[in-house]
Formats: structure tokens, sequence, C-alpha cells
């Protein structure tokens, strides 16, 4: 992904293993070299700063509540410290460590539109993070957030979906709604805990829908008895299937794109 | 798209089959019935049942009503009120089915100038004795005996509805005419044709319109309608915000 592929926004339904994808998918790019920026853009629980084991300092929704705050009290001279140290702010909130830095976006509370905000937050995000060679967002199932609090376009948008139509279906109004609501270049769909061969049904879903598939992840045992103790996702190697799934898919987008 | 043309053939084609058809303009006839007020808002009365002397659509077959706006306002007859059917006066029995078609011209009327006029089309407060009932689109006209029997005509209905309009739009709309149909089950049929076509139409602006602005504004709940935020005065502030990080930031670059 050295060329035109820089901004990765991993989405899909509920409980189709995103955030683990994103964590294990970071984790190989980690180790192939790279030093991502990763964006927690799930605004019910920020589930990949747990994984990654980290507290995040600052959400971007504190600093857009200090934003509103400033701009409630609508005092000139403070509209101005805050004009001037918007980007330090935000640049301090990201969290670095030896192998990647976090952004954490947190839980909206601010009750109403404040869209002007939001164009605020872009624009220094993006100024932010302009250095950074790869950027991956976890995100809901919704792109609008994305597009709302965190960056304008993204380079490439992977749906997960599990082996269900359910699944499918939401992917499918995803990309739909993805042309609405934010620019971007690829698009491509993963099929995350698959069990036996896909049945017809299936088969004929996911060609009708049309995205490409980038690729397929088997259901994991290993994985989900960690999920079930509650245990670091840093234990898992090479013998899981999962982690080899996700290592091959991060070598193909690396070839292909 | 709706054509001018195909209406006129139909008004025509209806004209000769149908026994009984006017055409007026409505600045030649001042022969208003000695009780009739007209302006808006002129009467706040209700129609109590006993009063009713005549009834234009029913709750059953409530009246079409369609609203036509054309760019090129060359092929309407301004000021033209036609009506196919019998005028109220000759109507035997106490109601009958009614539908018009309003055209308008002008390049400039929107969609929301059309549900603007759909709105003062409504006559009940317009009209002294004349009452629009109405369940939620659902309209009919219940007009007072003393109305019917002082010699109201479908012409001054026509001309209230064109007189209303011109008042709220003036220049505007730079022609406007009415076609009516009573009792005429075929023109009133192609008449809700016609309603339906522009309605299709304006709800499929609408939706082009919606993500026109979704893309332009995604970032805004209220779909970009900053006017109707409470939270205006503040995004002002913070645009105010904006304005000079920016500038902070060019100076730095």
């Amino acid at each position: 992904m050295k060329s035109d592929i820089r901004v990765v926004a991993v989405t899909g339904k509920g409980g189709t293993g995103k955030t683990i994808f994103t964590y294990l998918f970071a984790q190989n790019m980690i180790d192939l070299g790279y030093y991502p920026l990763l964006i927690d853009a799930d605004p019910t629980m920020s589930h990949l700063t747990h994984l990654l084991n980290q507290k995040s300092n600052r959400s971007m929704e504190s600093v857009r509540k200090q934003i509103i705050q400033v701009a409630l009290r609508g005092k000139e001279d403070e509209n101005q410290k805050l004009a001037e140290k918007i980007d330090i702010i935000i640049e301090q909130s990201i969290m670095d460590t030896d192998k990647y830095s976090l952004l954490v976006m947190g839980q909206p509370d601010s009750k109403g539109c404040f869209c002007a905000t939001n164009s605020l937050l872009r624009n220094v995000i993006s100024t932010v993070i302009q250095d950074y060679d790869l950027i991956l967002i976890d995100a809901e199932a919704g792109l609008e957030q994305i597009h709302r609090q965190v960056l304008g376009e993204v380079d490439y948008i992977i749906i997960i979906t599990d082996y269900s139509l359910r699944s499918v279906e939401t992917a499918e109004f995803i990309a739909k709604s993805a042309n609405n609501f934010i620019g971007f270049k690829k698009i491509g769909l993963i099929v995350n805990k698959k069990m036996g061969d896909f049945d017809a049904k299936f088969k004929d879903k996911i060609e009708q829908v049309g995205i490409p598939i980038i690729g397929v992840v088997p259901f994991d045992e290993k994985l989900i008895k960690i999920e079930q103790m509650g245990e670091s996702l840093d234990i898992l190697d090479d013998s899981s299937v999962a982690v080899k799934a996700i290592k091959r898919i991060a070598q193909n987008l690396l070839e292909t794109n | 798209m709706v054509n001018l043309q195909e209406i006129r053939t139909m008004i025509e084609k209806q004209k000769l089959q149908s026994p009984n058809y006017y055409v007026w303009n409505c600045e030649d006839r001042n022969n208003k019935p000695n009780i009739l007020k007209i302006g808006k808002r002129i009467w706040d009365g209700v129609l109590l049942e006993e009063n009713v002397g005549m009834e234009l659509g029913s709750r059953e077959r409530p009246i079409i009503k369609t609203f036509l706006s054309l760019e090129d306002p060359s092929g309407i007859h301004n000021l033209r009120i036609t009506v196919i059917g019998q005028d109220i006066s000759d109507i035997p029995l106490r109601r009958c089915d009614f539908g018009f078609l309003m055209l308008m011209g002008g390049n400039t009327i929107s969609n929301s100038d059309i549900q603007k006029i759909q709105r003062i089309s409504v006559l009940s407060h317009s009209v002294e004795g004349f009452f629009e009932k109405r369940i939620g689109r659902l309209s009919w006209y219940q007009i007072s005996s003393d109305l019917v029997e002082s010699g109201l005509s479908l012409f001054h209905i026509g001309s209230t509805l064109i007189h209303l309009v011109k008042m709220e739009f003036q220049s505007r709309i730079t022609a406007i005419e009415i076609l009516m149909a009573v009792d005429v089950d075929i023109l009133l049929a192609y008449f809700k044709k016609l309603h339906d076509i522009s309605r299709v139409e304006s709800i499929k602006q609408f939706q082009q319109k919606i993500k026109e602005i979704q893309k332009l504004r995604p970032d805004c709940d209220l779909e970009a309608e900053c006017n109707i935020c409470d939270n205006r005065a503040i995004c002002d502030q913070i645009r105010d915000m904006i304005a000079k990080r920016n500038k902070i930031r060019r100076a730095d670059e």
C-alpha cells in the first residue's frame, strides 16, 4: 500500500468481527514495517482501544465539547486562543506508542448538529495525520460517522461480513450509502468466521451485491477461546487460521495496490 | 413530463362531447353575488350542515386539485377559466364530482412555491360562505345556500383562485389558467393522472435535492437546514474559529 491507498476504513454489521480484524490487520502491517495511525471511530464503545490495552486520555469528542463550550461563551479572546492551539490539542490527543499511534473518537454526547465543529475537527485531523503512511479506521456500521467527525475521504473501504445473509445485506447497504457520505477509491468485502463451504443462496447474494471479495477468514476456535477468556490477542501466532488468513489479505492488498 | 398540447387536445375533445362548457376570462365578469366577499382570511366562520346549499366533491370523492408549472408561459391562456360540465346554478343535485387543473407559467416557480399555492388554494377563509372540508390532503367544498342562491358561479371560484395566487406571487407567475371539470369522469381521471405524474416528479426532484445536499454537507444532521437549527449561532462562532485557525496556518506556511 505504498501507492495511492493510505486511508483504510474497516466497517460492517455489528458482531462480524471488524475490530478484531482491524487489530490483526494492523499487527500485520506493523510486522511489515508500517507505523500506522489507528483511529478508533466506533462511537458506541472503544473496542479497538480496549483490545490494544490502551486508555485514551482525550477523545475527539472531548475536544468537540471544548470547542462548543468556547463557542457558547462567545468570547472573542477565548475563540482566538482556541483557534491558535486547536491543532496542538488534537496532536496531543493522538497517543503514540513504539509501534503505532492511536486516535480515539469517543462517544458523541453533545446533542444537536454543530456541523461546524465537525468541519473544524475534520480539517485539523486531516492536517495532523498527513505524515502517516497508513491510517486504519475501525468504524461503526455506517460511514456517516467517519465523514462527520474524522475524514472527508478514505481510500479503501473494507466491509466485514460474516457467513449470514443479513450481514451481507448490511454490507450492501453500507456500500450504497458510501457513495452519499464519503469519497473512496476502492471497496472490498471480507467474509469473516467462515465455516464449511458457502451455500448457493449465500453465493448468489454475494454475487448480487457485487462487492468484490478480497479475502475470507475462517472461523477460528483459538480466537474465540481467547475472546471468551478475555485474554490478549497478542498470544495468537501463526498457528491461528484467522491470523494466517489476515496475513494473506494484508500481503494481497500490498501487492495489488 | 407533462405535455401542454396533450392537455389542450383532451380539453377540446371533452368540449365536443360535453353538452355544457364555459370559457371565461377572469377579468371580464364583475357580477359578483352581493354577499360574496373574497380576500385573504376574510371569513373565519364555519358552515353548518343545514346551511350547506352545494357540495363540490365529497368525502367519498374528494376534489382533484392539480397544479402544474410550465417554464414557457406562451401556451397558457392567461386568466382564462374553462369549465367542462355544468355551472353551479345548473347542477340538479346538491353535489357533484369536481376537480381542477391550474396551469402556471414562470421560470422561477419552485416545488416549494407549488406547495405554497396548494396551501393558499384552500378557500375556507378566503370566501365568505365557502368552506373547504379537509381530511389530511383530501378536501371538498361546501357552499352556503345563501351563496348558491345569490348566483355563485364556478367563474367566481376560478377567479378567486387566480386572484389569491396572483396576489401572493405577483409578477413571478406570468400566466395562469384554470381548467375545471364537473361530473366528467374521464377528465377528472385525467387530472388525477397529471396530479400523480407531477407528484412523482416533485418527489424525485426532492430526493435528488436531498442527495445533492448530503453530498455537499454530509456532516449536517439537519440535511443542511442551518436556517432551522437551534445551534446556528454557536456554529457561526465556530466558523469564525475555523477562519482564524486557517489564517494562522496560512501565515505559518
